[in-house]
């Protein structure tokens, strides 16, 4: 039962990493983006669409269906959704300096509404399960390495992209210019500006790429996770992304075991609900992550390290000090 | 004679109808070190954020190296070396040091098309025909050397983009030992800090060190420093002086900013003295002495006829014994400030911006907390018995029956809510009274009134939102609204700052009125000739410290700007 729900929950992470990467790229330049949920409902609309595109394009007959284009093209899409999204989100709260919390939930009930509205009208039309095939083949050979392969490489691609990704991302923040950059912007936008750095640049390209990074959740729990079959719970895994990004204090490498943990809890109800007494145990173990995230921000906020801290400017439209 | 670095031609600069800068000529010479010395609002820092790029100047032109220039942006102003070390530093808390200084730092320029013309010079210049004679025939065959000497070259400006971009890729990576390079240069300097440490980890005058050498690393060969003595204690601006001089040796033209007429003296071999937007004189420092240079910066006397009566029996109203603040850079914001506010009097506040004056006002408002000392009220309707204010909150005063009034410097900020209406600005200091479970808005709706007719506040209506007023009606009703409530203590921050002439005198003769009534009046003011004509004491802050409480009556300008600027003596370092 242990590898079961560990092998389960491996694979579960993703949706949480993708969502969670996107959302600390993007507050790395001082934008909270609330609208995560909704952008990674968005991504997956397009997701969705894209791959209902291409079904039509082979004339409906999903055995023509090749796995090159069947993955490409929904990613594509999605990127290009959840991206588009995000550089909405820029556009309101860099350019015309609106409220960013006020945005952002916007835009989530947005992102929300659409991809509802696409289950209505796709669900019963299309199947992807043919395309979802091609999104949960794993690699041949992981059955033959005892269980480190069955937990760990029996899974589709998007996972170890997922994790690739988170590790790009924490690379790029440490140990380059650009990422030092990027994080000078989301503490100190002033200070940025004074040396020559584009905030208005940062701001706008760690958004619209963190919003597709996190668009690619939404795809992974339809195509890969669901089997081809459209959700309405996405936006709870959004929520949860963003809690992550507060319990990894910012890191997208500790990202990655925060999702894994977030997955575990999410995963062991339904492991642990025969040794359980009644649905509410069970019901009760969901809520774990909830409260171990507010526990993480009471502990960061005690120990008050300047490290644990999140962004100085997050939150913070900037503009030039003018007399 | 050195050579010059930087000459200011006639500029000038204003905003909207206010003249910042007019006609103004400044030369600064390499391996010179000019101070800049003005009253607050003289116009300095306006003036070097034209040099570095903040503002452009409406007219005049600026010259470096003898070529006149064009710095439409702090990034023209870096280009031409020029580097600027702002009073609010602009530094990353949780970066290192090391890391502030290489933050933005560009690649070295790399142009693929002048790499391209390196490339052909090597061209061979033989022909890739050769002739060959053989048995008495000349046969053309291809030089396979010659062929490939061309093919090298075309290859290799084929490759100039790639290249360009593996430098863009490699110049992107953190170098790991980057902090020990740096610390290198540092330490060469002389510069004692350790790069390693996080900025929010470092000191005040840590903190300068960074942003200096942060300038230095970019290349500056002028630097500006706007007052950077101002956060520093005594031994750490020895230290920075010895930088400064070091700086100076090594070539660079450095600009200085400064209030205190003894560290002026020290360091600069010239003075620069700004009054009222207006470069009245450049004078070298050995010829000159701190009367004089006080002389040029506060100008003639200038009569405003501001009316003044004697004070009516006066009586102990408020005492400040022993008040001391600290801020957490563990810098003394106020020190052993000691002195009595006499009812029927108005006592000024002197000093220049930022000496203590705000933290004094607010740690009588309850504002602030202090770290020494005490404060008494004598409590008039209890026939002057003592009130203890140490640590109570604005309510907690109240409570006490303490009638103090107090019309912060922010106006906008502290005073009035700027979305709220005239009415509902009133009801900030009564919506407690009463025991209805609404809201009293008649009497704040006739106070608002009254407002607008007797002090001539000019609005559309009292519904009107304060923001929309102009600067002068705002005080107006700020003002109107603290003696509204009968105070017996009344604290004015800069009442009149931005204010034309007509509401300057409608606010003094408010203060007035008030001075007739037996309100103890605390006026803190920045322009000395309405000090002197309006006031019957004079407090002088400098750094902190009570440098003199004067009367009135019976002083010069001179004398108050001499206490303004008087500090410790700054000893000479060897």
């Amino acid at each position: 039962m242990f590898t079961a729900l560990i092998t389960e929950a491996f694979r579960f992470t993703a949706i949480y990493l993708f969502g969670s990467t996107g959302e600390t790229l993007t507050e790395k330049s001082g934008n909270l983006n609330l609208g995560i949920p909704g952008i990674m409902c968005f991504g997956a609309t397009g997701a969705v669409i894209g791959e209902y595109v291409y079904e039509l394009a082979i004339g409906g007959d999903v055995s023509k269906m090749q796995a090159f284009p069947a993955i490409v093209i929904p990613l594509l899409f999605c990127m290009l959704f959840a991206g588009a999204l995000g550089a909405f989100y820029c556009l309101l709260t860099v350019t015309l300096r609106c409220n960013q919390n006020v945005t952002g939930l916007t835009i989530t009930t947005f992102g929300v509404g659409v991809l509802s509205y696409f289950k209505g009208v796709l669900g019963t039309r299309a199947t992807f399960a043919k395309a979802s095939l091609f999104f949960t083949d794993g690699l041949d050979f992981a059955d033959k390495l005892g269980w480190i392969g069955k937990v760990f490489l029996s899974h589709g691609f998007m996972i170890y992209l997922a994790i690739a990704i988170s590790l790009l991302v924490a690379f790029v923040l440490k140990k380059t210019r650009t990422g030092l950059s990027l994080q000078a912007v989301g503490e100190n936008p002033a200070t940025a500006d004074a040396a020559g750095i584009s905030v208005t640049t940062n701001k706008y390209v760690a958004t619209v790429l963190g919003s597709m990074i996190a668009g690619f959740g939404g795809v992974f729990y339809i195509f890969d996770y669901l089997g081809g079959v459209i959700p309405n719970d996405i936006e709870a895994f959004g929520w949860l992304a963003i809690a992550i990004v507060i319990f990894s204090v910012w890191r997208p490498n500790l990202g990655i075991l925060a999702s894994f943990l977030f997955a575990t809890l999410y995963l062991l109800k339904s492991y642990v609900a025969p040794y359980l007494s009644g649905i509410e145990q069970a019901e009760l173990i969901k809520m774990i992550p909830y409260v171990v995230t507010i526990l993480v921000l009471i502990v960061t906020s005690i120990v008050n390290k300047k490290e644990t801290q999140p962004p100085a400017s997050l939150g913070l439209s900037y503009f030039r000090e003018e007399r | 004679m050195n050579p010059i670095a930087i000459e200011l031609k006639g500029v000038s600069k204003r905003f909207g109808e206010v003249v910042a800068n007019k006609n103004v000529n400044l030369t600064v010479y390499k391996n010179e070190i000019l101070s800049l010395l003005g009253e607050n609002g003289s116009g300095k820092t306006t003036l070097m954020n034209m040099i570095s790029g903040i503002y452009f100047p409406d007219e005049g032109s600026i010259e470096i190296n003898g070529k006149p220039v064009v710095i439409g942006s702090p990034r023209d102003a870096h280009n031409y070396k020029i580097g600027m070390i702002h009073q609010h530093f602009k530094l990353v808390d949780v970066f290192s040091a090391a890391d502030n200084i290489i933050l933005g730092e560009k690649m070295p320029v790399y142009s693929v098309r002048g790499e391209a013309k390196e490339c052909l010079k090597a061209l061979p210049t033989d022909s890739v025909v050769k002739e060959v004679e053989k048995d008495g025939k000349t046969t053309k065959t291809l030089d396979f050397n010659t062929l490939w000497g061309y093919l090298k070259v075309y290859l290799k400006i084929a490759a100039l983009p790639f290249i360009k971009f593996g430098k863009k890729v490699a110049f992107d990576f953190l170098k790991k030992n980057r902090v020990k390079e740096l610390q290198a240069v540092a330490d060469k300097y002389g510069f004692e800090i350790d790069l390693k440490k996080k900025i929010y980890e470092l000191s005040v005058s840590e903190k300068q060190t960074v942003e200096i050498i942060k300038v230095l690393y970019r290349g500056a060969e002028i630097l500006i420093l706007d007052e950077p003595t101002a956060v520093l204690t005594p031994q750490e601006t020895l230290k920075l002086f010895a930088v400064l001089r070091r700086m100076r040796e090594d070539g660079k033209a450095i600009i200085i900013i400064t209030h205190k007429l003894n560290e002026v003296m020290a360091i600069s071999d010239k003075v620069a003295i700004l009054r009222k937007g207006e470069h009245i004189a450049t004078v070298n420092t050995a010829e000159t002495n701190e009367k004089e240079l006080t002389e040029m910066m506060v100008g003639k006397k200038v009569s405003l006829n501001i009316d003044r009566d004697d004070p009516v029996n006066p009586v102990d109203r408020l005492k400040v014994k022993g008040l001391t603040v600290i801020n957490h850079d563990k810098i003394k914001l106020l020190d052993d400030v000691n002195f009595v506010a006499r009812s029927g009097e108005i006592l000024g506040i002197a000093g220049i911006a930022g000496s203590g004056q705000r933290e004094l006002l607010e740690s009588i408002a309850g504002l602030v907390k202090f770290d020494g000392g005490d404060i008494v009220y004598y409590d008039p309707q209890k026939n002057n018995e003592e009130v203890d204010l140490k640590s109570k909150t604005p309510v907690q005063i109240r409570d006490l029956g303490v009638r103090l009034s107090f019309v912060p410097e922010d106006r906008l900020g502290m005073g009035l809510v700027g979305n709220m209406d005239i009415v509902d600005n009133m009801m900030l200091r009564s919506y407690k009274r009463g025991h209805s479970l609404f809201v009293d808005r008649k009497a704040p709706s006739k106070l608002a009134d009254e407002i607008v007719h007797d002090l001539e506040v000019v609005t559309p209506n009292t519904r009107t939102a304060v923001r929309k007023l102009s600067g002068g009606n705002v005080q107006k009703v700020l003002v109107g609204r603290e003696i509204a409530s009968a105070p017996t203590v009344l604290m004015a921050a800069y009442p009149v700052r931005g204010l034309d002439i007509n509401s300057s005198y409608t606010i003094y003769n408010l203060l007035n009125e008030q001075k007739k009534k037996g309100v103890a009046v605390i006026f803190v003011g920045e322009d000395l000739d309405v000090l002197i004509e309006l006031c019957d004491r004079i407090l002088v802050l400098c750094a902190g410290k009570i440098t003199g409480i004067v009367d009135a009556r019976n002083i010069t300008k001179e004398e108050v700007g001499l206490l303004m600027t008087k500090t410790e003596e700054v000893k000479e370092v060897e």
